[in-house]
């Protein structure tokens, strides 16, 4: 299982990879107590749904809630998120004895506080700016990630080029204006899957991860789809500026609209 | 049910939303001039802003989509439907705002309009 490495501090010179087909824990102490939450891999095309939701809900709920209207659930791509990969949780005790598990959508009694917690733990990848962890290398674009309190998470790329940021810049803009040009609201495409396209055709190697308990290797034959999606765009992010989308407009009464917003915005990303 | 727009592909929105990013670009200088001069005194012209968010970021990326073709940065650029007619739209909006802000003989800054007397950045005459 993918879980904090204790000894990381005390002995620094034994590297722990990241096992990319294990289950992810991430532990919670709240209030003097301590709850476990185990999450299986994240795949790619979940990771896109989730992007695609939240990206959505973002804009809809942004121009509803210009609108005048009241805002819409823009935690609900996380909650489902969460019920997909959870596979189970520790340390809650359930009253009258039994198991948590046991309940009848038992996901959804763990305090949604909780929930969105571990998953943002789960999710959570920054760049490791540790002196020692990054070095320039002549042939490739580097990026050197921490996740989980693993680090040295190292992704080599074949260099971004004018092309690639322009194929960014195109498909991150490709979008559609509902209720009108004028005033209507933008439905922005999920720039993170854009990144994960281009993530999958840039990347050329990764180190510090592992898979069935040997270290990653692609010349082996290990395959980048594999790698959590949300590594992917951290890794990739840092090499592409991005033209944002003021995803906040006027509008009213566009939930309706979601289900062809979300086939436009599939079009868009696979365009 | 509203109309779902593609904005890549709606020149006409494009078109008035780079006329606006031109006419922000010009009036963001023409407001910090005047006002410096008015001491704060002059009501600074209000920047347009009349098409949804998407409109303003496709625009963005036309303009420096442009920009890298005029840099030669894109041998390999293959346009996709859309790109086209949205880079003809940017020609139309630098057209439109041309006419309605001709350049300064003098120091070549857009003026405030074509009946303009004076420029206001140079401040030298330009019609008697």
């Amino acid at each position: 299982m993918a879980e904090e490495p204790e000894n990381r501090k005390e002995n620094p010179e034994q590297i722990k990879l990241f096992p990319l087909d294990a289950d992810r824990v991430v532990k919670l102490k709240l209030g003097g107590a301590c709850y476990a939450h185990v999450f299986r891999p994240c795949t790619e095309e979940e990771a896109r749904e989730f992007f695609r939701s939240s990206m959505i809900e973002l804009c809809l709920g942004l121009a509803a809630m210009r609108g005048g209207g009241e805002g819409r659930d823009q935690e609900a791509p996380k909650r489902a998120l969460y019920a997909q990969l959870v596979s189970r949780v520790e340390g809650y005790r359930v009253k009258g004895g039994g198991e948590l598990s046991a309940l009848p959508k038992w996901q959804e009694r763990i305090p949604l506080a909780h929930r969105m917690l571990a998953l943002d733990r789960v999710t959570q990848v920054a760049r490791d700016e540790s002196d020692e962890a990054f070095e320039i290398e002549p042939e490739y674009d580097v990026t050197v990630l921490s996740a989980l309190g693993f680090r040295g998470l190292l992704h080599r790329f074949e260099p971004v080029t004018a092309e690639d940021q322009h194929a960014f810049n195109r498909d991150s803009t490709k979008a559609k204006a509902v209720g009108g040009s004028r005033t209507g609201a933008t439905i922005a495409p999920a720039w993170q899957n854009i990144l994960i396209r281009l993530y999958n055709k840039k990347i050329r190697q990764v180190a510090g991860y592992s898979i069935g308990g040997r270290p990653f290797d692609s010349a082996q034959g290990d395959r980048f789809a594999v790698m959590d999606p949300f590594h992917k765009v951290a890794a990739i992010q840092p090499l592409f500026y991005r033209i944002a989308v003021d995803e906040s407009e006027e509008a009213s009464d566009l939930a309706a609209l979601v289900g062809e917003a979300k086939r436009a915005a599939v079009e868009a990303e696979n365009a | 049910m509203p109309e779902l727009l593609d904005i890549a592909s709606d020149a006409g929105g494009l078109r008035i939303a780079a006329e606006e990013m031109l006419e922000a670009t010009f009036l963001k200088e023409f407001n910090e001039v005047i006002r410096e001069r008015t001491q704060g005194q002059a009501k600074p012209a209000e920047i347009p802003c009349t098409v949804s968010s998407g409109y303003y970021a496709r625009v963005r990326h036309l303009f420096e989509l442009e920009s890298m073709l005029n840099m030669d940065a894109l041998p390999r650029f293959n346009p996709q439907a859309g790109e086209l007619s949205g880079l003809r739209a940017l020609a139309a909006a630098r057209d439109a705002f041309r006419v309605k802000h001709p350049p300064c003989p003098h120091c070549g800054a857009p003026l405030e309009g074509p009946g303009a007397f004076t420029c206001w950045k140079c401040r030298a005459k330009v019609k008697e």
